[in-house]
């Protein structure tokens, strides 16, 4: 089942938060990433990828920086300071989001148990 | 065994595949091309045989129906959201202390300037004029700095909303005419004036920060 919809949501949060922990990383780097760490479950679409890291960049989460690598320049994007504030927050939206969902579809046992006869 | 890397020339052939397919700007192509080497590179790491060609045509069908084109439309949505937003931020100062002392005294000059003269309207056409014309030709030449060797989508932007101001200066004069005024027609004129001229050098000191900014990152261009 394809479940890119439910991720689509979740893209600038796998960026920040990708960013976070390893510091700088480049367009093609985030999608191999991204399907190492999901084991292939997750495929970051290249017409997804760039709109939603331009846009972080727009708001000022992150910053770029250009490098020769080889025979051509490379584009580097990192975290800015608000970015790294927002690592944070969406991190904590998407924990909170996670139990909201959770608490949906596997209520808890004592609220089951309140219609056993 | 070492690494199969594209070389000088299969990079010069991505820029004109990335010219072919319609993106002329280089702060746009510089990112497809690296991405479409490091992509037919871990391609080559399995698949060593497969041509430079092949590998182009299997990295291209990754991107959407639509080629690039949606991918530079999405970022001139996004640079034009940072400029108006910008912009504004920059035009808020100037209803806050201290700046708002400088918007009252400008509003006060204007109403004493147009209730005191013959012919008041022509005076608001000629202020408006030289706002639109002065910002515009200012953005311009920050835009014409940049674009002497290669097309940046970012510069290429920043005159995007000199059309707010080119709006106010189509505002036609209130039903009394060119000659007389009312008192409320007026205030409303010197407002608006005043409005034109904060929106105008707001505009301006946002495309200074952006090109400040793109001085940074292309150097070589400057």
């Amino acid at each position: 089942m394809s479940n890119k919809k439910l991720y689509r949501g979740s893209l600038s949060t796998i960026i920040l938060k990708l960013l976070g922990d390893n510091g700088r990383m480049y367009g093609y780097e985030i999608t191999q990433r991204v399907k190492e760490l999901t084991k292939g479950e997750l495929k970051i679409t290249e017409g997804a990828l760039y709109p939603s890291l331009h846009k972080l960049e727009a708001e000022g989460h992150l910053q770029v920086e250009f490098e020769q690598v080889n025979n051509r320049m490379r584009k580097y994007y990192s975290l800015t300071e608000d970015g790294t504030k927002e690592v944070v927050n969406k991190l904590l939206e998407m924990e909170m989001f996670l139990q909201t969902m959770q608490g949906l579809l596997q209520p808890p046992l004592s609220s089951t148990t309140e219609f056993i006869p | 065994m070492e690494k199969k890397q594209v070389s000088e020339v299969q990079i010069e052939q991505l820029f004109k595949f990335m010219r072919q397919k319609y993106v002329r700007y280089y702060d746009v192509q510089i990112e497809l091309v690296d991405h479409f080497a490091s992509a037919i590179e871990a391609m080559w790491e399995k698949s060593p045989t497969m041509t430079f060609e092949q590998g182009i045509d299997n990295v291209y069908v990754e991107f959407p129906i639509t080629g690039f084109n949606d991918l530079i439309n999405e970022k001139t949505v996004i640079l034009n959201k940072k400029i108006l937003s910008y912009a504004w931020k920059e035009m808020k100062l100037y209803l806050q202390f201290p700046k708002i002392m400088l918007t009252l005294l400008l509003t006060t000059l204007l109403y004493l300037l147009f209730s005191n003269v013959q012919q008041p309207m022509i005076y608001v056409y000629i202020i408006w004029l030289i706002t639109f014309l002065g910002s515009t030709y200012l953005i311009t030449q920050l835009r014409n700095i940049g674009s002497k060797k290669q097309q940046f989508l970012v510069l290429n932007t920043l005159l995007g909303f000199q059309s707010i101001s080119l709006f106010i200066c189509t505002v036609p004069p209130p039903p009394q005419g060119l000659d007389n005024l009312s008192f409320w027609s007026t205030i409303g004129l010197s407002i608006l004036t005043v409005f034109m001229m904060i929106f105008c050098i707001g505009h301006y000191k946002v495309a200074r920060s952006i090109f400040e900014e793109w001085k940074t990152q292309y150097p070589q261009f400057v």
